[in-house]
């Protein structure tokens, strides 16, 4: 496998390192509880950073392009997305409304941002899979 | 839809990549299009179309139906 190594990539991979280091500096060096929560945060979005990192720099440049198919695709995705999240709310506000379910929305706000955004992704992927969002 | 892409680009030799650079866009978008999946702007149709020289209308067949 041929890895594609320029600025972006570089610059990317560094910031990542950087989290990791800063995570490690935090979990080891500073005392009290909350640092060590956000550090084991910041070397898990560092580890996540190298792996898109290495996947990104594994493909070539072409295929990261954003032509007309990617961006009417991420556009449909997105506006279906948000369609989904908005029929999500108010199937949870009638379930909230009817008392069957003591809900609150801060309760489910995290619930809700996680059923947008994989939405978003799902609907990406299937797109593009079928090769046009129309 | 159906299209002549395929054909018209063996004519001239050229790749899927070498098309899709040509008119600025991925390779994944050119099989799209010659499987006649992918609904092009009036803008990448010219392009190719301009590429591979031929009409538009000489490169996409729409069905009737």
């Amino acid at each position: 496998m041929k890895f594609r190594i320029d600025k972006d990539i570089l610059r990317f991979s560094g910031i990542a390192v950087l989290l990791i280091l800063a995570g490690i500096l935090m979990t080891s060096l500073l005392p009290g509880s909350t640092y060590p929560g956000i550090g084991s945060v910041l070397i898990i979005m560092g580890v996540i950073a190298i792996i898109i990192a290495i996947i990104t720099a594994a493909r070539p440049k072409e295929d990261l392009i954003q032509d007309e198919r990617s961006k009417r695709i991420k556009e449909t995705a997105g506006y279906h997305a948000f369609l989904i999240l908005l029929v999500t709310m108010s199937l949870v506000q009638l379930i909230a409304m009817f008392g069957r379910l003591n809900l609150d929305y801060r309760d489910v706000s995290t619930n809700l941002f996680l059923v947008g955004i994989w939405s978003w992704i799902i609907l990406k992927w299937y797109y593009n899979q079928r090769g046009d969002a129309r | 839809m159906n299209t002549r892409i395929k054909e018209l680009r063996a004519r001239y030799n050229l790749t899927q990549e070498e098309l899709a650079k040509k008119v600025g866009v991925r390779r994944e978008t050119i099989v799209f299009l010659e499987k006649g999946k992918y609904n092009p702007s009036l803008k990448l149709a010219h392009d190719v179309a301009k590429v591979l020289e031929t009409a538009i209308e000489e490169l996409f067949i729409f069905d009737d139906d």
